[in-house]
């Protein structure tokens, strides 16, 4: 066989902050979860099982991060998932008694009826309702190489206290080991959010590479020899794996990238703004219209009318494009290794769930890169990050500039004036939930289980106020309300369990209600939080 | 079922009673600075330059660290409780601010805040290389942390320099205690309650101070699914004669 000539590293990162409110009956936030189930993790799930199957050579990184694996494992979460399926598929059904004289539309009712019911099958019969399990298999299997992430997926360049820095970094790889019965080897910074101050964490962690965007990689000093096609060093002994510029844009770009093709399917056009609302209502998570799911329409153009969507021509459409994005690296390798004395890598990030979910063919497009990148060609092949290193481990020492793979490529959006009021928030109950964890406390003594659990809580209550993802939404301007009152409550929850600690007055009753409510990570132990003691422990290594 | 509205919250307020200033980085030049300073904080640094009249709050940015920190720019400020984007000019540097008290004839820190590195922003001029194995690395900054391996360890006495009188025969001596092993990758391991963070290939090294008497150190392994467990407890005498 030909020897390629060099590699192409897909990365998915896949993320939906924390969102579970056992005291509702339907929350319009909990559906993200359920829509990115139906449309991107099934689908990539199957994908990997059809590699397997078919012996199709696959190697592609994921990132899941602990909030969206926490969720995957939530049986409430689960059995919601379950009945949203069966509405799903009521609504379907009557989808396609209405469009059964409308032969443009037919087709893709029936499509997104056998979706929901294949779904339904998968969930419970196939997985039992534990995704999370499903890919850790298939990262058994040598299918796809799963790397850790932060635990609430918090943006650290914008945390100024050590520990919080500590905290993320060591809960989620802590939660890694205990899902994934292995230590971590990579680790996805939330929004490739990095600043040198994350290094110490990441190295205690015995984490070997991360992903950064471009700049933070050709930015380095010295400058980086092989730009972002070999990784770099920082002296922490952590890799930096730069995001390649070409393979990005053809992807991300609204413009010029594969998903705004006309054929493919028009997510904002939903039956949920189309139809009267008596009919379509009651599949609503929220009194105003939204969306359902059910899609009939492709993207078509600007200012000419909406076609019907034609599932055959936007399948042939993602072989096209599959083809186009191979060739494109195939060029891109032959040039560049002319340069190089090492096979370069292109690393190509991106959030897993425009894979299905806001592209909706993403995942077709996905399986044909993998079948042809095995089956026609023999320039590139597919590999992870981590095989790279333990072929290529004497790399370049740089030190890594501070970025983002945000709009900007620095922290803008995530500090601005519609989201700098929570750092303020941030920040203290960081600080002081880092002298709560100075607290000396023995589980095992009578009397001191109630504030060892107020303690855990407290430490919990923090890392669900420092997601990413409520700046991000604030800077988006979408559900902002949802967003600001999420950091608010978990910071007047931190709030009133460390009045309640300290004054030893904990109220056992508001502890049960926040323990089911807010029961992410629960064998967290809020020592994650203190400082070392020089005195009792001089250094962990 | 209980219901969020069943239980009072405390108000979510700006003002936490206590003194703090942070920076954060926006971008290449803009940075976010805020800050609270607690009546007492500031009554107190009134005290220290004596009431002047004068006297008047600054937020200071130094560049750098250490002995080579320099002042560039000072920007006064009113309130005790604030925030503010500033501009600097210089990307990829290392800063911290300041907010002082500045009198005729005093000037009074009252608080320095975290430290920042800005974007570099543009390719660097700097081509010299430097190629290292990971590993290698890993090691080295393992042990520039203060850490040591169980294979290649080396004690540092923990003990300040002092100068001792020319004509005297002194002698101060002190112990520590490594304590080192290994368990199967993934497994947990808690020394003295607490689990700790242990290397890729599972081994792990701590470093005690060792006071007189003796010291217990009870240690436990925990497989990832917690159905194994192991415990054994190292006893250590420390006497001194």
């Amino acid at each position: 066989m030909k020897k390629t000539k060099g590699i192409l590293a897909i990365v998915l990162h896949a993320h939906l902050p924390y969102i579970r409110h056992p005291d509702k009956e339907r929350v319009l936030e909990e559906l993200w979860l359920y829509e990115a189930i139906t449309e991107t993790y099934l689908p990539l799930l199957s994908m990997f099982e059809r590699f397997d199957q078919e012996n199709v050579p696959c190697r592609i990184t994921m990132s899941i991060t602990p909030t969206l694996g926490s969720m995957f494992l939530d049986p409430l979460l689960q059995a919601r998932y379950v009945g949203h399926l069966q509405m799903m598929l009521d609504l379907s059904s009557k989808e396609l008694e209405r469009t059964r004289n409308q032969p443009e539309f037919h087709s893709t009712a029936l499509m997104y009826r056998n979706m929901f019911k294949t779904s339904l099958a998968l969930f419970e019969k196939k997985y039992k309702r534990n995704l999370l399990r499903a890919f850790a298999e298939f990262q058994n299997k040598g299918l796809i190489e799963i790397i850790a992430s932060c635990a609430t997926h918090g943006y650290l360049p914008l945390m100024d206290q050590e520990k919080a820095i500590d905290a993320q970094v060591s809960v989620g790889a802590a939660w890694y080991r205990k899902h994934f019965h292995r230590n971590p080897e990579g680790f996805w910074l939330p929004e490739c959010g990095y600043s040198p101050f994350v290094e110490e964490s990441l190295h205690k962690q015995g984490i070997k590479y991360v992903i950064l965007d471009t700049h933070g990689v050709l930015h380095s000093i010295p400058k980086p020899r092989y730009a972002t096609f070999a990784p770099v060093l920082s002296q922490a002994g952590i890799a930096f794996f730069g995001r390649d510029v070409e393979s990005s844009k053809q992807v991300w770009s609204s413009t010029e990238g594969y998903p705004g093709d006309h054929s493919y399917r028009d997510f904002y056009r939903d039956i949920g703004y189309d139809l009267d609302y008596d009919y379509v209502s009651p599949y609503f998570y929220s009194e105003q219209r939204g969306h359902t799911g059910i899609k009939y329409y492709s993207i078509s153009g600007q200012d000419v009318e909406k076609r019907p969507y034609c599932g055959v021509e936007a399948k042939r459409k993602a072989a096209e494009h599959a083809g186009n994005f191979m060739f494109n690296r195939q060029k891109q390798v032959e040039y560049i290794s002319q340069f190089m004395d090492r096979e370069p890598i292109i690393i190509a990030p991106y959030d897993a769930e425009l894979f299905g979910h806001w592209w909706f063919e993403g995942p077709q497009w996905l399986e044909f890169l993998v079948r042809k990148i095995a089956f026609d060609q023999t320039t590139i092949k597919l590999g992870t990050p981590g095989e790279y290193l333990k072929r290529y481990p004497v790399n370049q020492v740089v030190s890594p500039s501070p970025s983002s793979w945000g709009n900007n490529g620095y922290s803008e959006v995530w500090l601005d004036d519609c989201n700098d009021w929570i750092y303020r928030h941030l920040s203290r109950i960081a600080a002081d939930m880092s002298e709560l964890a100075t607290i000396q406390i023995s589980p095992e003594i009578e009397g001191q289980q109630l504030i060892f659990r107020a303690l855990n809580q407290a430490a919990r209550e923090v890392l669900l106020a420092q997601s990413s993802d409520w700046a991000f939404i604030m800077k988006a301007d979408t559900f902002v309300g949802y967003a600001s009152e999420r950091t608010k409550t978990h910071v007047q929850h931190f709030r009133r369990l460390q009045h309640e600690i300290l004054t030893n007055s904990v109220d056992e009753n508001y502890l049960s209600y926040l323990e089911n409510r807010n029961n992410i990570f629960p064998d967290l132990d809020y020592r994650v939080f203190r400082q070392h003691k020089a005195e009792t422990i001089a250094h962990i290594i | 079922m209980n219901c969020l509205t069943q239980f009072q919250l405390p108000p979510f307020v700006n003002k936490y009673e206590r003194s703090y200033l942070v920076c954060l980085v926006k971008n290449i030049n803009w940075i976010y600075v805020f800050w609270e300073i607690t009546t007492e904080k500031i009554e107190d640094a009134w005290r220290q330059v004596d009431y002047d009249p004068n006297a008047h709050k600054i937020l200071r940015v130094l560049k750098g660290e250490g002995s080579k920190q320099q002042i560039i720019s000072e920007t006064p400020i009113e309130s005790n409780l604030g925030s503010r984007y500033l501009y600097l000019s210089e990307s990829g540097q290392r800063y911290q601010m300041e907010l002082v008290l500045v009198g005729c004839n005093r000037t009074v820190v009252l608080l320095s805040s975290n430290f920042i590195v800005t974007p570099f922003g543009t390719f660097s001029g700097e081509e010299d290389e430097q190629w290292a194995s990971i590993d290698q690395l890993y090691e080295s900054y393992s042990r520039q942390l203060g850490g040591t391996s169980p294979l290649r360890w080396n004690i540092s006495s923990p003990l300040a320099w002092q100068n001792f009188q020319p004509q005297q025969l002194e002698l101060i001596v002190d112990a520590e205690l490594i304590l080192y092993g290994r368990i199967t990758p993934g497994a947990t391991v808690y020394v003295q309650g607490e689990a700790i963070p242990t290397r890729r290939d599972g081994s792990f090294t701590l470093k005690y101070s060792l006071p007189e008497g003796c010291s217990i150190f009870p240690v436990k392994a925990k497989s990832f699914d917690g159905s194994l467990t192991k415990t054994t407890v190292p006893v250590i005498t420390r006497e001194t004669y």
